[in-house]
């Protein structure tokens, strides 16, 4: 509008200075050169309502106060929450060590050792030296000359008596005449010589019958004698083994005592340690035999001397029995290490699998089958984070497989119980363990979007009562008072945690004049951490580059810069269409039902402003109003329900006293997308009504904004990139300074513009006209008055709304004489 | 082997081919033979296993019906005509085919044979074809501990073939002890003893039964003298004042991983001496 159109109309509101177009970041304001100097700030700044609730989470006690933390996908709501609870649980007690250990009753149910933390540490490398060294003790207690001898004498005093038992039955063999004779199939008896010699053949033939009859008969008694002789063998063998096995147990209950007793000294506190170190020493007594055979791969039997079987499979005898599978169960599965614990830990588990969560039994394969023992039982993230806190991502969760389920059965009992899947469903007949379960006490955090939460809470019954704490993230928090400031200690607390360049104050200035910009609000700042870290970041990068020591204000400039070059070729074709009058937006002159609409897509991470051209037409009708993209089913709900409140403001403004004649149709040029939102309605609108009233309206403006009933322009979002998107257009074409955008005077408040549009406003060279009504909006496009109603309701005749009801009415009066003719016709 | 020449104190060449080992279905056999086919892989030897029939067990029924007192069970069988050749056979075909077994895994050349008589007579003779004989410290025959069976004790007295006297547990060892007191067995010992250690790779310990005096220096300086070279190279010696069955139980260790080395003439392996070395003795003893 030229100066001049403006002065025709008194009612038409300025057009904003280029100072409410942007809220700078006084540079000045801020104490400090760079970012070094800063104090750490709170990562949690501006989220007074989600730490309040965190807060009371960590506090509450009882079952179901589990904490859900909600907010938009682009804030890192888990580093957050995650420093948070470790900066508020560091005071808290620190958990216990979790072990688990051999039991010694039921193999296949592990039993769980609870210790004071660091103790679990200390136990463990305790019964490793344990497992370690008893194969060296023990051998050297059995390699001892004591043992030696003592086993060689109860062996050779078996072996005397058993061989003077034959001696004896050979004497007495002798004495009748016969000889003892062993032969491969038994034992024998033949007859001997006066020299003592067997007898040939030849001198049994010359034996009479009776000498025969007698050294048979001799020979049947002395093979009874030598029948009750052997029958004795057996219990003489089990006395002996009995009495080396009493040797043995004597052996290895002194050389294990100072061991054990070492172990024991060291955890006279622990009631379970010291029952489980007893179970250990009884377990090393009754098995030696077994241990030092481990040791010899088992070659021989039980009477074999244990100490020559080592020496035959293994000389050095050096390996410590780290394979030995009797001394493996006298080590303990450390499963939950708390020595570097400082408070309740806090654990985050990126990848929550079913396993992650609940622990696992691993198997290992030996020969093709598998097999498993306590040593095999890995932690899951809920044992690690067992009397302190775990973090889940919530979608990640719902994702996996079974993990969902399995969380809730877990916070359901209070116990965690390792179960394989497999196991579970029966799919698996391998053996297997049960370990025993773990009392659980721990925090679960979950952390989603906010969509997750409502849908959990709505479909799942048990989840409101697992999860009673919900702490919600605010996207932006208010720019007031000392905020900025704030925000500095803030930001500079990310770039330490980076560990990026230090910032200048004028970059941590732009930081936060972005942070307002990506809130879309001049009051408020972007609580979305990942989108500023990326800024963060990027900036470093440039300054890197730049190599310089300090980030600038430029590289915080040259990163949104790039960020948004690198994700504008879309954007850039559809303007190169504009320009090349491919896609038709006229920035000059005036039409009649056409005006410049405004739009905004998201593509990837960018955000801009598309100009729109909407025309309307109409004709003699009984008041539709066809919106088109409504017809083709490419309009949303949304847009519907803004054609029909502008309809209900023509009823209302013109059609008080005739119906509307008319019948007209309202299109977006060009659009082969969807459309939805009303942020478009108030240019339908004044599409509408310049078609009725044929008004011409100035193309060098566009608008945008949506309309109530009663002609109000309401605010609508994305008013920046609406604004930027027309202001591209108009700047390739050259701005006149009659160019600008009409946009709702609710939203001015929001203006955060690009540093190249609020020049060319400085410059008068565009504009931004904050309008309230429809009326204004129509002045502002028209140049002429929109008019006000007389006392009679009626408008003046040139004014705007006049020339529409007088269009109004003629159509009316058309559409009567109409209907009034075709009736006579019909009659 | 060539036969030693102790006072010229010249290296002597050791030459053992052919090891014999006599096999029955003691415990002590079957360990003979393992001890004895690992010798002969060591050696590059042929190994000949020897199964007598004693005589008199073919009388057992010359009194009419032949009844047998099977050893573990104590049970009494019959023995029907041709029950115990049959018998022998399987005995000779089973002790055959695990000497096969033994020498196919340490890929060593081998032969089987069976003969009938007396079994020290037999073994004897066919100890005198042979470098080296193997034997069980005792048969088949039950007695008391320490005590050495017919044939282990004939072919100690009777015999100068060099003799493996091995009984069940018994290994060649880590170790090889010489028992050196200058006489011919003992230099043959030298001999045998340092190849012995060379090819084991394991160390060489020589006990002189000598207490310190002219006498054993000069004993010791011939000793280093037959030591000189690599074969003799690091090895211990040891001068033993009092050697007895428990001082050689001693040097030798309770670990019984030695393997000693003796001259027959020592008094610890005759006369009343005997029983009581045999009776400390664990390891295997190897007497030329």
């Amino acid at each position: 509008m030229s100066a001049d159109e403006r002065d025709e109309v008194a009612g038409a509101p300025d057009s904003l200075d280029a100072a409410a177009l942007y809220r700078r970041c006084d540079p000045e304001g801020l104490d400090f050169e760079t970012t070094d100097e800063l104090p750490p700030g709170k990562a949690t700044v501006g989220q007074d309502r989600l730490v309040s609730s965190v807060r009371f989470g960590m506090g509450v006690q009882g079952p179901g106060y589990n904490i859900f933390v909600m907010g938009p996908r682009s804030t890192d709501k888990r580093e957050l929450v995650e420093a948070f609870l470790k900066e508020n649980s560091a005071d808290e007690a620190v958990p216990a060590d979790l072990c688990y250990v051999h039991n010694f009753d039921d193999p296949y149910r592990p039993c769980m050792l609870r210790l004071p933390a660091g103790m679990g540490v200390e136990l463990r490398e305790a019964m490793d030296e344990l497992a370690d060294d008893l194969e060296t003790s023990l051998i050297a207690a059995f390699e001892s000359e004591e043992y030696q001898n003592r086993r060689r004498a109860v062996q050779e005093a078996a072996q005397e008596e058993h061989g003077k038992g034959f001696e004896e039955l050979q004497e007495r063999a002798r004495e009748k005449g016969l000889a003892l004779l062993r032969t491969p199939a038994g034992f024998g008896f033949v007859p001997l010589r006066d020299d003592g010699e067997v007898m040939e053949e030849d001198d049994i033939k010359e034996l009479s019958d009776e000498d025969k009859e007698r050294l048979e008969k001799e020979s049947e008694e002395l093979q009874k004698e030598l029948q009750a002789l052997l029958r004795t063998m057996p219990a003489k063998k089990r006395d002996v083994r009995d009495r080396i096995k009493k040797l043995d147990r004597e052996i290895a209950t002194f050389a294990t005592n100072e061991l054990v007793e070492d172990i024991r000294s060291g955890f006279q506190e622990q009631e379970a340690v010291l029952r489980f170190l007893d179970q250990v020493q009884m377990d090393i007594v009754d098995n030696v035999q077994g241990i030092l055979s481990a040791a010899g791969q088992g070659q021989g039997d039980q009477d074999v001397n244990p100490f020559l079987k080592m020496q035959q499979a293994n000389p050095d005898l050096s390996s410590g029995g780290r394979d030995n599978p009797i001394l493996s169960r006298y080590r303990i599965n450390l499963l939950v290490d708390q020595a570097e614990t400082e408070g309740a830990p806090v654990v985050y588990e990126e990848h929550p699998t079913y396993k992650n969560l609940i622990g696992r039994i691993e198997h290992r394969s030996r020969m093709g089958a598998l097999s498993t023992d306590f040593s095999l039982i890995r932690p899951g993230a809920l044992h690690r984070a067992n009397g302190g806190y775990l973090i889940l991502d919530a979608r990640s969760l719902l994702l996996e497989p079974f993990a969902w389920e399995a969380l809730k059965r877990v916070l359901n009992t209070g116990r965690l119980k390792i179960e394989s899947l497999g196991q579970s469903y029966s799919m698996l007949s391998t053996v297997s363990l049960e370990p025993e379960p773990l009392d659980l006490g721990v925090k679960v955090v979950l952390v989603g979007e906010r969509l997750i939460y409502y849908l959990l809470s709505a479909h799942d019954p048990e989840f409101p009562s697992l999860f009673k704490v919900e702490a919600d993230f605010e996207d932006e928090m208010a720019r007031d008072g000392d905020m900025d400031r704030q925000y500095a200690r803030f930001l500079a607390e990310l770039i330490r945690a980076r560990g990026l360049r230090p910032f200048h104050r004028e970059a941590v200035a732009r930081v936060i004049e972005q942070g307002s910009r990506l809130a879309g609000d001049r009051e408020k700042l972007s609580t979305r951490t990942r989108e500023i870290d990326d800024l963060l970041q990027q900036a470093n990068h440039w300054a890197a580059e730049g190599e310089r020591d300090t980030v600038t204000r430029d590289d915080v400039q040259r990163a949104i810069d790039q960020q948004v070059y690198r994700a504008s070729r879309v954007r850039d074709r559809m303007q190169e269409q504009i320009q090349r009058d491919i896609h038709f937006i006229d920035t000059a002159g005036r039409e009649v039902g056409q005006i410049n609409g405004l739009s905004v897509l998201q593509l990837g991470s960018l955000s801009f402003g598309k100009p729109t051209r909407i025309t309307a037409r109409v004709a003699l009708g009984k008041g539709e109003i066809v919106d088109i993209e409504r017809e083709v089913e490419m309009g949303g709900p949304l847009h519907s329900k803004g054609i029909l409140i502008l309809k209900g403001f023509l009823k209302e403004r013109y059609a008080r006293e005739r119906p509307l004649s008319l019948a007209a149709s309202l299109v977006f040029e060009q659009s082969y997308g969807g459309v939805d939102g009303d942020s478009a309605s108030a240019a339908e609108l004044f599409a509408l009504l310049s078609a009725i009233g044929r008004v011409p309206l100035r193309q060098s403006l566009a608008v945008t904004g949506s309309v109530n009933q009663h002609g109000r322009i309401q605010p609508i979002g994305g008013v920046n990139e609406k604004i930027e998107g027309f202001f591209d257009i108009c700047c390739e074409r050259e701005l006149t300074g009659d160019q600008g955008v009409v946009i709702p005077r609710a939203n001015v408040e929001h203006l955060m513009v690009r540093p190249d549009v609020v020049e060319a406003v400085d410059e008068g060279r565009f504009h931004i006209h904050p309008v309230e009504t429809v009326d204004q909006a129509l002045e502002l496009f028209s140049g002429v008055s929109a008019g006000t109603p007389d006392a009679e309701g009626r408008f003046p005749a040139e004014s705007f709304n006049g020339k529409v009801e007088a269009e109004l009415r003629e159509m009316a009066e058309r559409l009567r004489a109409f209907s009034r003719d075709g009736t006579q016709d019909n009659g | 082997m060539d036969s030693p020449d102790a006072e010229a104190g010249s290296d002597l060449e050791v030459r053992i081919r052919r090891i014999l080992v006599a096999l029955d279905t003691s415990r002590h056999s079957r360990w003979a033979l393992g001890v004895a086919a690992e010798l002969a892989q060591l050696l590059e030897a042929d190994l000949e296993g020897l199964f007598v029939e004693e005589e008199a067990w073919h009388r057992l029924g010359t009194l009419g019906s032949v009844r047998v007192v099977r050893s573990y069970t104590g049970s009494v069988g019959t023995l029907e005509s041709g029950d115990l050749r049959r018998e022998l056979a399987r005995v000779a075909h089973r002790l055959s085919r695990q000497l096969e077994e033994t020498s196919t895994r340490l890929e060593v050349r081998w032969r089987f044979r069976v003969e009938r008589g007396r079994a020290e007579r037999v073994i004897l003779g066919a100890a005198g074809e042979v470098d080296l004989v193997t034997v069980g410290r005792t048969g088949l025959s039950p007695g008391r501990a320490g005590r050495v069976g017919r044939t282990a004790r004939a072919l100690m007295t009777d015999s100068d073939t060099p003799l493996l006297l091995l009984h069940e547990g018994a290994r060649l060892g880590r170790r090889i002890v010489l028992l050196y007191d200058g006489s011919a067995g003992a230099e043959r010992g030298l001999v045998l003893a340092k190849h012995l250690a060379r090819r084991r790779e394991c160390p060489l310990e020589v006990a002189v039964p000598q207490a310190p005096g002219p006498e054993a220096q000069r004993l010791v300086d011939r000793l280093r003298e037959r030591l000189r070279g690599p074969e003799g190279e690091g090895a211990e010696i040891h001068l033993v004042a009092r050697l007895g069955a428990s001082e050689l139980g001693r040097i030798l260790g309770v670990r019984d991983d030695a393997l000693l080395v003796a001259p027959r003439s020592s008094p610890l392996f005759s006369g009343p001496e005997l029983a009581a070395t045999l009776s400390a003795l664990r390891s295997p003893l190897l007497l030329l």
